[in-house]
């Protein structure tokens, strides 16, 4: 499904990933283990196409140059981040933003584009799913909302979009144990033999619930230990600190 | 405890000005009023170079068509300038005294009484003090010892002497000669102030001071200060302030110039506490001044922090023109109003850089007939790429017969660039008050101890002896206001 | 100083020809000094620095009063909903008197005592001085109407003066209640100046809701003046949308007179080309317990000028104010420019008064999200500008109004 070799970033000079080999299969899940500074958020940021970095290296998506797309594009070819900080955009009210970004995502997928009582239906099955009241959807999006509600709203989100490579970036941090539950249970329901994720986080905490098939530990920009998901009890037990020169 | 206690020690004792005593001594003075002659006679009596001479004639000329600003707030009666000396200095400096030891005997205690000793064997630690007693610097401390690490601090008469390549370089660089009234006239007749260079890389190693003191009656003080941070040299430099209790109002019209270059940082702070005036608004000092810097240098960083509480009128707007990619600017400022006193101050910050910043913190405090303004321009110019601004603003409100008003002006002109500005208005709410004092705080204590909380984020800004001392002078200045 | 002479003749052939009382002649003659003894506004009048109108009112050395064009509103320009309506064309006020269950509207020529004053404004001077068109609406005590008025200005492809004023009024007496909506169709393509001033009263515990739209203006330099008095428990909702302004000053005083009134002032400047607009808007608080806020927002394309000036103002016995601002603009394009002084005079220290104003271009952060959503580059720009200017409209209380400025919104970028 991805293929990562020898993948570099930059900012300011600054290098963060330093050549990052990773190579994950379909229906795979990853977890992406690391230390506060190791690149875990760069690593997402540059998988789904924020600017304003200098990236070099490949990245093979489903046989496509990724690095060779710009953010929409990649989303469009299945991408998705769940966002450690979901972003408010005041004004922009969620149900719009949603049917926009189905829309868009179908059109260049050459599916018909939903009219709003369609979609109307769909969106209201799923945010029963995630126990996400109707109101919420009339709310600008993520304006005012509280970091469990953020969380649900990327998990409706993926839902929606029915991406095939999903990036979760720190998705269980600022979650109380109820919404890591439900959110958690989202994503499992999401689980496919055609849909690979990656879990970055920094607590092994998620992991419970999610359970990947593989754990790998991410230090000064590189992935240093790959091992199951037994490798995440031995850093809760251990910590960091064996990784760290 | 520090030394910089006392420093600003024994500011007022009661509600009433501590500093207000008079020095008896004789003076030399030129007679009253403003012509070529006097100009002709204050460089003579610092033994200016000829071209400083030349340069004092040319604003003087200048001044001729110029009329006083009259935008401004707080408004004042004219002030007839024929009518005030515009040279005042003690007879006994005629002859510059060759240590420091041999300063008149007189004015040594004022300056004792105001808590700054000259003498060799008292001097304050770690800070260095050039004393200005009306229109001459009467003393410069620690000289000798910042000398060896190529630092130059002097007064500014000295300067025009001793390093003319400096000051004809920079001197009128940051302000023009003719930048408005008050500038040029301060550019024809300026008396003391001082003078601070410091050469590359070097990282000052104590505070730097001046401290002006009106003594003589029916005059104008125009002091001028000069500083000069070369590439990547740091410096902390602050200033002080205080003036007989006089019927009359006194002029102070002072220009202070700063210039940063590459990597150069220059931290200035005021405490100023002119006289005010009396309960009635009689006498106290104009406080009109130009204070501007110029970050000349990529990288380079000056920042402003002024407490003022004193003078009858303070009218001033210490600016940043950000000329480097990447250089700084910052404005800490709390001004407090009480009696019939008015302050229009705030700051301009010019942006012409890439990737400039500017920030700018102004508590104003308005109590008893005080009218308190902040008046502010955040200028973003074209080529200003990246710029970013933060101003907040906030007022205080003591009793309903002061006002408090904000005024800030912001021009962007750069599509990348970001101004964000914030301003409130709150008063000192009775269940603050009351938890305070159910806590067993009096009512002065307790609006002092909140009134400090305001202005925290500005006091925090000043050198640590002062900060201390400074947060006494907050509640001083509005003890009598509540209740 | 310029020469005004040619202004001068125009002020002597007006006063001979226009039809009016004594009282309002003199108070006439009076404001027509005044304008000629400051001339037209210099940029070094605190009151009119960063305005357009400094520069563009130069073109106007003569002023032609003379009516001319259609005078007739074409009928595709009409709102479909059932409304009493007020047809400027041409300059030219076409009204049927209304005189239908506690409403009152019809065409007015003199002055209201409460509005003769000399004033310090120039270019009100010359409304002042000028204004021959003009109509009355007076709403009854208790009234509320149902329908709302339209007033409609239209300045067809015939219109040949270069100059037309109207001073208007809109009293509202005790607790009655009504929606104006004002729209402004510019079709000519001449250069003309065009002053305006409505006063408006409202008495104890009535309700104005004021939605203006002015948009699409290429050659006129245009100066609103609005001022409005509020009695006790009255409220004032005023709505603004600019779009694409060649040359305005919109400028407004709302006085709060009386115990608990409100004024929710909200306006969105939408501007492109070298579209230059200004809006300057004092609020007195002079009676405690008032209320008000201001929130305007702009959006700037190509070499577009936007200003916004702002003052709060509370007088000393106006205890428990409660005053509040904010202005946000996005500088979309590199040769835009932003102006703003947002500006408090507080004289009481029982009071609640903030301001903010901030400046800059869209959120990069908000753009990448939308991106990483599947949505262009382009639409998300778009989403976050819609966004952006809607928070202003969503404070429309009138579900109406509020659809069709969103509407017309959604119609702006789908033209882009």
């Amino acid at each position: 499904m991805i293929d990562i070799k020898n993948l570099r970033a930059s900012v300011d000079d600054k290098e963060i990933l330093k050549g990052l080999n990773l190579k994950i299969g379909k229906g795979e899940v990853h977890a992406i283990m690391g230390p506060n500074g190791s690149g875990k958020s760069t690593l997402s940021y540059v998988l789904s196409g924020k600017e304003g970095y200098n990236v070099s290296g490949e990245i093979q998506f489903n046989k496509k140059n990724l690095l060779e797309l710009n953010a929409e594009e990649r989303a469009r070819e299945g991408i998705f981040l769940a966002f450690q900080y979901p972003i408010e955009i005041p004004g922009v009210f969620t149900n719009n933003f949603l049917r926009t970004s189905l829309n868009s995502v179908r059109k260049a997928n050459g599916k018909v584009e939903l009219n709003a009582i369609d979609f109307l239906k769909i969106i209201k099955e799923k945010a029963k799913e995630l126990n996400i009241g109707e109101e919420m959807l009339l709310r600008p999006l993520n304006v005012g909302f509280s970091g469990g509600e953020k969380k649900r709203n990327e998990i409706l989100q993926m839902s929606l979009l029915e991406p095939s490579f999903v990036v979760m970036d720190e998705t269980d941090s600022g979650l109380d144990i109820d919404a890591l539950k439900i959110v958690s249970n989202g994503v499992n329901s999401l689980r496919d033999p055609e849909r690979s994720f990656l879990i970055i986080t920094h607590y092994q905490r998620l992991l419970n619930y999610i359970k990947p098939d593989f754990v790998h530990v991410l230090s000064e920009g590189k992935i240093v230990k790959t091992g199951d998901w037994k490798l995440a009890l031995d850093l809760e037990d251990q910590g960091y600190g064996q990784f760290i020169n | 405890m520090s030394n910089g206690q006392e420093f600003i020690k024994n500011y007022k004792q009661g509600s009433d000005y501590a500093h207000g005593f008079v020095t008896d001594i004789e003076t030399i003075d030129v007679p009253k009023g403003l012509s070529k002659e006097v100009v002709h006679f204050i460089s003579k009596q610092k033994k200016e170079p000829q071209w400083m001479l030349n340069w004092r004639l040319k604003a003087f000329d200048r001044l001729q068509s110029m009329k006083e600003p009259d935008w401004q707030k707080p408004k004042y009666p004219k002030i007839n300038y024929q009518d005030l000396y515009y040279y005042s200095a003690p007879k006994s400096l005629t002859d510059q005294p060759k240590s420091l030891d041999d300063i008149d005997p007189e004015i040594r205690k004022t300056y004792e009484k105001l808590g700054i000793p000259l003498l060799e064997q008292k001097k304050l630690a770690g800070i260095a003090v050039d004393a200005v007693f009306d229109s001459v610097s009467v003393a410069t401390t620690f000289k000798d010892k910042l000398n060896e690490i190529g630092v130059i601090f002097c007064s500014i008469s000295e300067a025009t002497r001793e390093h003319p390549e400096l000051v004809q370089k920079y001197l009128g660089s940051v302000i023009p000669m003719s930048d408005h009234f008050f500038a040029t006239l301060n550019s024809a007749v300026f008396t003391d102030g001082s003078f601070v260079y410091i050469p590359p890389g070097v990282r000052c190693p104590m505070e730097l001071s001046t401290y002006f003191r009106i003594n003589a009656s029916n005059t104008g003080q125009f002091e001028r200060t000069l500083i000069i941070a070369d590439k990547g040299s740091y410096v902390s430099y602050l200033e002080g302030c205080t003036a007989p209790m006089r019927d009359e109002n006194q002029l102070h019209a002072a220009n202070v110039e700063l210039v940063a270059l590459d990597d150069a940082e220059i931290k200035y702070s005021t405490v100023q506490n002119w006289y005010p005036g009396d309960k009635e608004g009689n006498g106290g000092i104009y406080n009109f001044v130009t204070k501007r810097g110029a970050c000349r240098g990529k990288n380079s960083k000056i920042s402003w922090t002024q407490v003022e509480t004193g003078s009858a009128i303070t009218w001033k707007y210490p600016s940043c023109i950000l000329q480097g990619d990447n250089s700084q600017g910052e404005f800490y400022s709390v001004a407090i109003t009480n009696n019939y006193q008015k302050a229009d101050t705030g700051t301009k910050m010019i942006h012409l850089g890439k990737n400039t910043r500017s920030k700018i913190i102004s508590k104003g405090i308005s109590a008893g007939h005080a009218d308190n303004t902040y008046r502010g321009l955040v200028s973003i110019h074209p080529k200003a790429t990246g710029a970013k601004n933060y101003t907040q603003c906030d007022s205080l409100l003591v009793g309903n017969k002061c006002g408090a008003h904000t005024i800030p002006y912001i021009e962007n002109k750069n599509s990348t660039s970001e101004i964000e500005h914030e301003a409130t208005t709150s008063k000192i709410s009775d269940d603050q008050l009351f938890y305070c004092r159910q806590r067993g705080l009096n009512q002065e204590e307790s609006v002092s101890l909140i009134v400090n909380g305001f202005c925290k984020e500005v006091l925090q800004q000043l050198p640590m002896e002062f900060a201390v001392e400074a947060q006494k002078l907050v509640g001083i200045s509005l003890e009598g206001s509540v209740g | 100083m310029e020469n005004y002479n040619e202004i001068k003749i125009n002020f002597e052939k007006f006063i001979t020809t226009f039809k009016t009382d004594v009282n309002d002649l003199e108070f006439r003659k009076k404001s027509f000094a005044n304008f000629i003894s400051k001339g037209f506004p210099v940029s070094r009048d605190e009151n009119w620095k960063y305005s357009p109108l400094v520069q563009d009112l130069k073109k106007f050395s003569q002023l032609n009063y003379k009516k001319s064009g259609a005078n007739i509103l074409p009928n595709a320009l009409m709102e479909n909903f059932e409304h009493y309506s007020i047809i400027f064309a041409d300059g030219v006020l076409i009204l049927t008197d209304s005189n239908d269950a506690g409403l009152v509207i019809k065409k007015n020529n003199s002055f209201l005592k409460s509005v003769k004053k000399a004033g310090e404004n120039p270019i009100l001077n010359l409304n002042n001085a000028f204004a021959d068109q003009g109509y009355l609406i007076e709403v009854s005590s208790n009234i509320s109407l149902t329908k709302p008025i339209v007033i409609y200005n239209y300045y067809s492809k015939n219109f040949l003066s270069n100059f037309c004023s109207s001073k208007n009024f809109i009293l509202l007496n005790e607790k009655s209640n009504v929606v104006v909506y004002e729209k402004t169709i510019y079709d000519s393509s001449i250069e003309y100046l065009i002053t305006s001033n409505t006063e408006i009263f409202l008495a104890k515990g009535s309700k104005l809701k004021k939605y203006d739209l002015n948009c699409n203006n290429k050659h006129s330099t245009i100066f609103n003046f609005v001022k409005a008095n509020l009695d006790e428990n009255s409220e004032l909702e005023y709505f603004t949308f600019s779009e694409n302004i060649n040359s305005c000053r919109d400028e407004s005083i709302i006085n709060l007179n009386g115990k608990n009134c409100f004024a929710d002032v909200n306006a969105i400047q939408l501007l492109s080309n070298n579209c230059d607009h200004e809006i300057k808007l004092q609020i007195n608080h002079n009676e405690e317990h008032t209320r008000s806020s201001q929130f305007v927002k702009s959006a700037l394309y190509d070499s577009a000028n936007a200003i916004f000036q702002g003052k709060i103002f509370v007088d000393s016995k106006a205890q428990k104010t409660d005053g509040y601002q904010l202005s946000k603009a996005l500088l979309l394009s590199d040769n835009v420019k932003f102006f703003a002084k947002p500006e408090l005079e507080i004289y009481a220290d029982d009071v609640k008064c903030s301001h903010g104003s901030s400046s800059g271009s869209v959120d990069e952060e908000s753009i990448f999200y939308l991106r990483s959503r599947g949505i262009s580059k382009e639409d998300a720009k778009m989403m976050m500008i819609n966004g952006f200017l809607g928070e202003v409209i969503e404070k429309i209380t009138e579900d109406k109004f509020k659809n069709i400025f969103f509407k017309k919104l959604s119609h702006n970028y789908n033209d882009d």
